[in-house]
């Protein structure tokens, strides 16, 4: 065992910069929708801060949980969470034609949260071990097979947002253990090959692919998200039109407390704000990367690289969906969209993240 | 293998860059380059205008009468969407909307959210409907149109439709002022319409509508009206109009038309009725025209009312043939008795053949015919007068008498109404004032008044007129106290290919009291059906019963004295000692100033009816000798107003008074003793 240093203060520094600017972006986008729903304008902004809570708790343990008890338990975390997604298409609560989300009394779960988490450990263990053994087709296979079982399980339910996020995620994993680049290849084309497909089979899909490339010659239908929320940046300028002063958030723009918080802050604080929360994202993905180079233990770059891309490349995703990059998909952004599940899980990846940061060189 | 590992490292960190500068070239692009353009299409989709409907002004009399107002009045609505039980709530309200059950079921099974029931329902009926209950059916107030009078001045109000928008009549003449200015409210709203707390909200309050105050008279208007519906009924008209105007000031008093209608239900009766046909419908006027052709006559110093001129039975111009009303005709008479006894022959000729066409189009033209008076009232009809150069002489010859020619009801009476104020003609006006921020203006009129014809020429054609009223056709329109000038008129109504022989329209144009016009009125009636379907028979008595009871409402200075029955005389110019004698046989009391013996004025004034026993004062000023001036050269007229100027009297001798004064008697600058006349013999040129 390494011994222990301190832990990166940049990334520390960042990550609750990120959460701060979340919680207040959400107490000013929430108010309205909350005060529709509940009748309250701060139940949505309440909830979440209870849930920042137990971010901090689980956060906190994470911070100083064993890494190699951790490793050990991997392969266990791994079937709970498989087991948690196929209870959830059994048992799950049917939100908007999916399941996605397991009632558990105080509030909803959402199971593909902790896949994520849980696929990231074990594949950084099975990487590993593995080592360059990873450039063969047994050591490549051998990892695709529980990243393809939890990929069916979560785009059926049907969640692609989440998938492609996973995906993604698994294969930046994939490029920084060595593999092979002819299998990577392969990887991007079978990933663009089953984008394809699934957008073939349920035609919804499709047209948001179709709409996001048209989406201003529609713009009462499909496009109409995205050009409400180009509406709100728009609206925010450079300065931004200040807290609270959100117009477009009195329910022009749908699911701006959730996927479309982002334009909602851009409207408030402008583009300073906006480039702000870009350059946080791009600061945690330099710290992140940096902590898995510096690991002496393979096991600890591999987790560093999947729980720093897990939220860089969530936060792209989110960003490029609202500003119309990539076509509309269920992506929340990280530290700001309203989702106790999602909050408590971003902020255990950080703890776990600083609580590499401490065995570099 | 380490250094592969650190290579993908750095490999992934800058693809991740790469993938922020994407989205932050985008911010760019969205919130700097194009961020004035989208924050303004933003603002555009939030914003929403509303209008708030501005209060409807009033129209009431001169007095203050209302006589169209806007008042709330309960409509219902239905929101078919929300309503569970369609045919309970139909069995429910069926009754108290007064529909039936299946009409009102189709009604609120109707797609959609919204669907008038009524918009006028009676006021005590609110409470039934709220006492209901239903659900989706809602009473709400709308601001209605009521006319408070009814039927009273319908056609010159005209009516406002469902939405308070002027359609016809004063209601759309001054519909920008009665409309008013609607406010704006701008608010930024959300999606489903709610104001946005922290969004843009600017209000403009409306600006009510202005009320008007007409020149009509309620209680005049209703006079006429109530005189012009017993003549259109006694006589089986089809149609009748009584159309009263103030001479001294154009404002027209009264206009009725009868049949009528009743503006708070106008959609029952056809077009024809509710159209104004005093204003916007010609007709051709018959003898009261020959008034006209008169003055033009005599301000021309063509003819004076003295002159003698031969009424043959029938008068040839070219291939028409013009009749006397006496078969045989009047023969020798004076031109003040062809006026009496309406001698077509006479006004025929002197229209054709001794006045010049160019001079008589010039008066009849500033008499106002041809063309719109200018009266405040949208859709004036000019009448049919055509250019002067396509009138023969056989259309002159007919005009001379009223035919051939169509003048609005209108025109007549402001024509008339410039010989009754002095030979000045006015533009006639139904809207006296309006109340602009509680102050009332009176409406600026175009009135320095255009003189068609001299004082002197319209004092003579008034005591024509007066003697028409005395000797002639008119004498069922006098009034005692008040004595009348007029003129009766029966025309034809033409048809196609030439004249109907049993369609006429019969009238009476007239003024009183005769020494200070008060009131100019004009009766016709459209297609009498009785024994004796004349002017003077059908249309006579009414402008009495009207003007009558008119000028005993508005308190005119009666000319009665305790209801006397003995009329005064005209005195003027006789001999003082003849007066006198006459005076006395009648049983009236003598009153002399001055000492001339011959007799200049008197009080009371001709025509005038006193009781036995009142004093009539003579006034015999005695004039000094002067100069007699120089008459030689002068065309009549021009000899008149010289004469006028020097307050002596001339005489004409010889057969003609065209051309120029050929020689006088007394010659110039002799002296002219109290009471002498210079006579002039005329040569034509």
């Amino acid at each position: 065992m390494q011994r222990k240093g301190k832990i990166d203060l940049w990334l520390l520094l960042t990550a609750s910069l990120l959460l701060f600017l979340g919680l207040v972006s959400l107490l000013s986008a929430s108010s309205v929708i909350s005060y529709q729903d509940y009748g309250n304008s701060y139940s949505i902004f309440l909830r979440q801060a209870i849930f920042a809570v137990v971010g901090l708790v689980g956060a906190v343990i994470a911070l100083f949980f064993p890494l190699d008890k951790l490793r050990k338990l991997s392969f266990l975390i791994l079937l709970i969470a498989i087991g948690l997604l196929v209870v959830v298409l059994i048992f799950g609560e049917d939100t908007k034609g999916s399941k996605r989300w397991i009632d558990i009394g105080i509030g909803t779960f959402q199971p593909s949260e902790v896949a994520k988490l849980a696929m990231i450990i074990f594949l950084a263990d099975y990487l590993s071990r593995v080592k360059e053994k990873i450039r063969t087709i047994k050591g490549m296979g051998i990892a695709l097979l529980p990243i393809g079982i939890v990929g069916v399980l979560v785009v059926v339910e049907p969640d692609l947002g989440t998938t492609v996020a996973v995906m993604a995620t698994c294969f930046f994993m994939l490029v920084a253990s060595g593999a092979k680049k002819s299998h990577l290849g392969v990887l991007v084309f079978l990933g663009v090959l089953g984008v394809i497909g699934l957008a073939i089979i349920e035609p919804y899909r499709l047209e948001r692919l179709l709409t996001f490339l048209d989406y201003e010659n529609d713009p009462l239908g499909d496009g109409y998200q995205l050009i409400q929320s180009i509406y709100a940046l728009g609206s925010g300028g450079i300065l931004g039109v200040g807290i609270g002063q959100s117009k477009q958030k009195y329910l022009y723009l749908p699911e701006n407390h959730t996927d479309f918080i982002f334009p909602i802050v851009g409207e408030e604080f402008g583009f300073l704000g906006t480039f702000l929360i870009v350059s946080l994202f791009a600061l945690y993905a330099w710290r992140g990367l940096r902590t898995a180079i510096r690991a002496t233990d393979s096991f600890h770059r591999y987790l560093a690289v999947g729980l720093t891309m897990q939220i860089a490349f969530q936060a792209f995703m989110n960003m490029g969906v609202v500003t119309g990059l990539l076509p509309v998909t269920g992506l929340t952004l990280p530290f700001f969209s309203s989702g106790g599940s999602s909050l408590v899980m971003t902020m255990v990846s950080v703890g776990l993240l600083l609580n590499v940061s401490r065995y570099v060189d | 293998m380490k250094e592969l590992i650190r290579m993908r490292l750095g490999l992934i960190f800058f693809f991740m860059l790469f993938l922020f500068l994407l989205v932050v070239l985008r911010l760019l692009q969205f919130q700097v380059v194009e961020a004035k353009e989208l924050s303004d299409r933003a603002l555009s989709q939030r914003l929403r205008i509303d209008t708030i409907t501005p209060e409807r002004g009033d129209i009431l009399d001169r007095n203050g009468k209302i006589l169209a107002e806007s008042i709330p009045t309960p409509a219902v609505y239905a929101d078919p969407s929300i309503i569970k039980n369609p045919q309970k709530t139909a069995e429910a309200l069926a009754p108290v909307l007064d529909m039936n059950v299946e009409e009102l079921y189709s009604i609120l099974t109707k797609p959609g959210n919204f669907v008038w029931l009524t918009r006028n329902l009676p006021i005590g009926k609110r409470s039934e409907i709220d006492s209901l209950n239903l659900r989706g059916i809602r009473v709400v107030s709308l601001p209605r149109r009521y006319y408070p009078e009814g039927t009273l001045a319908a056609s010159t109000i005209g009516i406002a439709g469902i939405d308070n928008q002027g359609l016809e009549g004063i209601e759309v003449t001054y519909e920008r002022f009665l409309s008013g200015e609607p406010g704006l409210n701008t608010v930024e709203k959300d999606p489903a319409g709610r104001a946005i707390p922290v969004g843009f909200n600017s209000k403009s309050l409306p600006q009510d509508g202005v009320d008007l105050y007409l020149t009509i008279d309620a209680v005049i208007q209703h006079i006429a009206e109530r005189e012009i519906e017993k003549a259109v009924t006694g006589s089986n008209a089809k149609q009748g109009i009584l159309l009263a105007m103030d001479p001294k000031t154009g404002e027209i008093l009264a206009l009725a038309e009868y049949p009528t209608f009743d503006p708070n239900n106008f959609a029952s009766y056809p077009l024809s009725v509710r159209k104004n046909w005093s204003i916007t419908e010609s007709f051709e006027p018959g003898s009261t025209f020959k008034v006209f052709v008169a003055a033009a006559a005599i301000e021309e110093g063509a003819i004076n009312p003295s002159t003698e001129v031969y009424d043959p039975p029938t008068y040839q111009v070219g291939d028409r043939v013009i009749r006397c009303s006496s078969i045989w005709g009047h023969g020798h008479e004076t031109f003040l008795e062809a006026l009496e006894r309406s001698c077509n022959p006479v006004f025929a000729k002197l229209a054709a053949e001794t006045m010049n066409d160019d001079t008589l189009y010039k008066y009849l033209r500033g008499f106002g015919f041809g063309e719109k008076t200018g009266v405040d009232f949208i859709g004036e009809a000019s009448g049919i007068f055509a250019s002067k150069k396509s009138l023969s002489k056989v259309s002159w010859a007919n005009i001379g008498f009223g035919q051939g020619i169509a003048v609005t009801p209108l025109q007549l009476v402001v024509a008339m109404s410039a010989i009754a104020n002095d030979g000045y003609l006015l533009e006639p006006s139904l809207v006296k004032s309006y109340k602009e921020n509680g102050r009332i203006v009176n409406r600026a009129l175009n009135n320095n008044g255009k003189q068609v014809i001299s004082e002197s020429t319209a004092n003579t054609i008034k005591m024509m007129m007066r003697s028409v009223i005395v000797n002639g056709s008119g004498k069922r329109a006098e009034i005692a106290g008040f004595p009348v000038g007029g003129k009766t008129g029966t025309a034809q109504i033409p048809e196609v290919g030439g004249y109907s022989e049993d369609k006429m329209v019969v009238s009476f144009l007239g003024f009183a009291p005769v020494d200070d016009p008060q009131i100019v009125a004009l009766v016709a009636i459209f297609e009498p059906d009785t024994d004796y379907n004349l002017g003077g028979v059908i249309a006579a008595p009414v402008f009495k019963e009207f003007t009558k009871a008119t000028l005993q409402y508005t308190g005119a200075r009666t000319r009665v004295q305790d209801g006397g029955s003995i009329a005064v005389p005209d005195l003027s110019g006789k001999a003082r000692d003849a007066a006198i004698k006459e005076l006395t046989k009648l049983g009236l009391r003598v009153n002399i100033k001055g000492e001339s013996t011959k007799v200049s004025s008197q009080e009371p004034l001709p025509g005038f009816f006193v009781e036995p026993n009142t004093t009539v004062t003579l006034f015999c000023a005695l004039q000094e000798p002067r100069e007699t001036p120089r008459f030689i050269g002068l065309s009549l007229a021009e000899a008149n107003s010289l004469a006028l100027s020097f307050g002596i009297h001339i005489r004409t001798k010889g057969t003609t008074t065209n051309g120029i004064v050929a020689s006088q008697k007394p010659a110039a600058g002799q002296m002219l003793g109290d009471g002498d006349s210079v006579e002039l013999t005329f040569i034509s040129q």
